[in-house]
């Protein structure tokens, strides 16, 4: 652990989404409560599931079918993402209250930078305690606090205790935590890194510390230097606030598997549409669209192209994405597709050679798509692509 | 085959013809530099199929004939001889031997035989023009050509000939330039064809840039042909539209402002220190009567205010460009003075030499989010 000593403190919501629903129905506080798509859904998974539905062998990301069959008697819900974001923007505004400095992980996690904040708690539990009672007193649920000189340690003790634990790592306990942890729980270890590991018979991370780091890096490059900084508690990360976005997209997990022509033709142009909009409202430009292509085997790939100028309307990103996704050779049905714009910027290069008629518009729609998100004016091809979308959800 | 040469000769050939070896063709020979001596010349000549250039060197044949020696091979070998002559002798059919100096390489070589011959060249007129103005003519056109290989017409300079000009134009539909200059003698009908990029590199690579050569070029067929001295390059045209680019220029420009140009340019360098954090780079221009400001800002980083004298013949404007389109166009002039115009609005600005009205850059402006 490095001499100036940071305090990272971690904050994990516990089943945060049915502790939400649980707010709002209290007769669900003490059941087994499944959060996630529709019990017949065939592709739904489960998004959240309470502490007693857990005990069924239910987690998260499980088929909910499998989820029904595990725990008969539980109470499934379909998501209500807006409330779990209302509840969540009051979250992480408490966070931003508490801490100097916070990166929000997610929806229902954290890092808070609390270094030089320690002499207002009487100790690092205090600390932890006090930040647990504010969280429940702000949204009324619970959470699982971790505190320790780094992010990689911090999000390790948020999970030993869950729920509403909180664990302290220091340098006194930080080798009887860390030892015996199977390697595949350290940060950015997949499952290449630990089979790669295995076939040299490290399985845990007291056994990765035998290691030299000239070893190390000699199997994994740059990565081995951060193997072997892991493996000693060591993780130089900043907490880092959000800076802007780095990409904007959309993507959809179709209800069944799609031939790859019937997913261009039919899906490909509703989630063009989505990323235009969000472009809009968000008052951005992009040059490199990338597709992403999920196959039903869950091989994915990605491919990109970046244009001359930025792309401004529903038509440029289609026409981008068509292209590329034409271009994929692959003929295994499609599970998903997703189109992402990056090189984001909030200036536009504008064109020698463009139609300045068809500028125009498109700037008009943006100011009244950013004055009003909601606003319903589009162009007709926009529209068209919409109602072709609105055919296909009906019977 | 058996023949003599200088070094020094050998060296400047194989320096022409080396650039247009083809690197990862799965026709093999192609690899190869061709060599074919007879009539007291040595011809060399590389291929990648888009790109030939062909040379001629002085030789004593011993014994004429023709074989193809891994170009890669070949330039580096020379190029490390130190004798005066170097010598080549076919040892059989797939082994040549080089000379020179107590030097003695023993090379296989490729089969002659599967090496493309060039095009004949139909019996027409070249067009003629001085080097060093057509070197300049590409130096000042070439900057604005497209790298998006989606857009494929404009991976070249359009080269126009009419009466008695050559017009060439580049653009990558955000900026353009424009350059012309006067042929040594009038033709007739206008041609306009698109030369790709690297063909102009390699072309003007080659160029001696001394006061009195010319350089002549033809169209045959969908090849584009150059010839200077004894080196001849014969490309592939790009085929496709050109888009209509006098629908680029501007009209009327407002704001007419003339600035020293490496005053401007040293400006607009240090502002874009600012600037080059952000997506992408831009400066601020801001034209008074006699001030022209360049100004940067970049949240994370922070921010430029700089000033150049000079004079606004127009009204006053502003206007935010990419700080690279204006950088490469004043590395691109030489001439001591330029005009920087602003356009109206969000339309299109443009800059000129002073004293030269051959040349015309044209550049789009940002919407600054």
């Amino acid at each position: 652990m490095s001499k100036n000593s940071r305090t990272v403190v971690h904050v994990d919501m516990d089943a945060f989404f049915c502790a939400v629903e649980t707010l709002h129905h209290p007769e669900y506080a003490g059941k087994c409560l499944i959060v996630g798509g529709y019990k017949d859904a065939p592709r739904a998974v489960v998004s959240s599931c309470s502490y007693e539905a857990r005990r069924y062998g239910v987690h998260s990301a499980m088929p909910i079918a499998q989820a029904a069959r595990l725990c008969p008697h539980g109470i499934f819900v379909p998501p209500n993402m807006a409330l779990y974001k209302e509840v969540s923007a009051k979250l992480h505004a408490l966070f931003r209250q508490i801490a100097p400095v916070v990166e929000p992980v997610s929806i229902d996690e954290a890092f808070l930078d609390m270094t030089g904040c320690e002499h207002f708690y009487p100790d690092l539990a205090g600390m932890g305690r006090s930040i647990q009672e504010q969280v429940y007193k702000t949204t009324g649920c619970t959470a699982s606090i971790g505190i320790a000189p780094c992010k990689f340690l911090a999000k390790l003790a948020s999970d030993l205790r869950k729920p509403q634990g909180l664990y302290i790592i220091t340098e006194d306990n930080v080798d009887a935590v860390l030892l015996p942890l199977p390697v595949n729980k350290l940060w950015g270890v997949g499952e290449k890194t630990t089979q790669a590991l295995a076939r040299h018979s490290i399985y845990t991370v007291a056994e990765l510390r035998t290691k030299s780091q000239a070893w190390l890096q000699s199997m994994f490059g740059s990565a081995g230097a951060q193997l072997y900084a892991l493996a000693r508690g060591i993780d130089d990360r900043p907490v880092e606030p959000p800076g802007p976005a780095k990409s904007i997209g959309h993507e959809v997990t179709f209800a069944v598997d799609l031939p790859i022509r019937k997913a261009l033709n039919e899906e490909l142009p509703a989630i063009a549409q989505a990323v235009a909009r969000r472009l809009q409202r968000d008052g951005r430009y992009g040059r490199t669209v990338m597709l992403k292509v999920r196959f039903s085997d869950f091989t994915t790939l990605t491919r990109q192209h970046t244009l001359p100028n930025s792309v401004v309307s529903v038509t440029d990103i289609l026409r981008a994405a068509t292209s590329l996704l034409k271009n994929v050779k692959e003929t295994k049905p499609v599970r998903l597709l997703g189109i992402y714009i990056t090189d984001l910027s909030k200036h536009q290069q504008l064109s020698l050679f463009a139609d300045p008629r068809k500028q125009k518009i498109e700037q008009l729609l943006r100011r009244l798509k950013q004055q009003d998100p909601n606003c319903p004016i589009t162009t007709a091809t926009a529209f068209s692509i919409r109602q072709t979308g609105k055919r296909k959800e009906g019977p | 085959m058996e023949f003599t040469c200088r070094h020094q000769a050998l060296m400047q050939g194989l320096t022409a013809v080396e650039r247009a070896v083809a690197s990862n063709s799965p026709r093999p020979v192609l690899a190869g530099i061709y060599l074919e001596a007879k009539d007291n010349q040595l011809r060399m000549v590389a291929t990648d199929l888009e790109l030939s250039i062909e040379c001629y060197v002085p030789a004593v044949v011993i014994e004429p004939g023709k074989t193809v020696l891994d170009g890669k091979v070949l330039s580096q070998i020379v190029r490390k001889l130190d004798s005066e002559d170097v010598a080549y002798t076919s040892i059989d059919a797939a082994m040549g031997r080089i000379e020179g100096g107590k030097a003695r390489f023993s090379l296989h070589t490729l089969y002659a035989d599967e090496f493309p011959t060039l095009p004949e060249l139909p019996n027409e007129k070249f067009w003629r023009i001085s080097q060093n103005v057509f070197k300049r003519m590409v130096k000042q056109t070439i900057i604005a050509v497209s790298t998006d290989e989606a857009q494929p017409s404009l991976n070249g300079v359009l080269l126009e000939v009419e009466n008695d000009e050559l017009r060439m134009v580049a653009t990558d539909i955000n900026r353009l330039a424009f350059k012309r200059a006067k042929l040594a003698e009038p033709t007739e009908a206008l041609t306009k064809h698109i030369v790709p990029a690297r063909t102009l590199q390699e072309l003007t690579r080659l160029l001696s840039g001394e006061e009195d050569s010319e350089l002549e070029f033809m169209i045959a067929g969908t090849q584009v042909v150059f010839k200077s001295g004894s080196v001849t390059i014969i490309s592939r045209l790009i085929e496709g539209e050109f888009p209509e680019y006098r629908r680029a220029f501007p009209q009327t420009q407002p704001t007419r402002f003339r600035v020293n140009r490496t005053a401007f340019l040293a400006a607009v360098e240090r502002a874009s220190l600012i600037a080059r954090r952000s997506v992408p780079p831009v400066v601020k221009l801001v034209a008074t009567a006699d001030n022209l400001s360049v100004s940067s800002q970049e949240a994370q980083v922070g921010q430029v205010y700089d000033e150049v004298g000079g004079v606004n013949d127009g009204e006053p404007g502003e206007a935010t460009y990419q700080a690279f389109y204006i950088m490469e166009a004043l590395r691109a002039m030489d001439t001591e003075e330029v005009i920087m115009e602003i356009g109206e609005g969000l339309r299109q600005g443009s800059m000129r030499p002073v004293g030269e009205s051959d040349y015309l850059y044209v550049l789009m402006p940002v919407r600054v989010g």
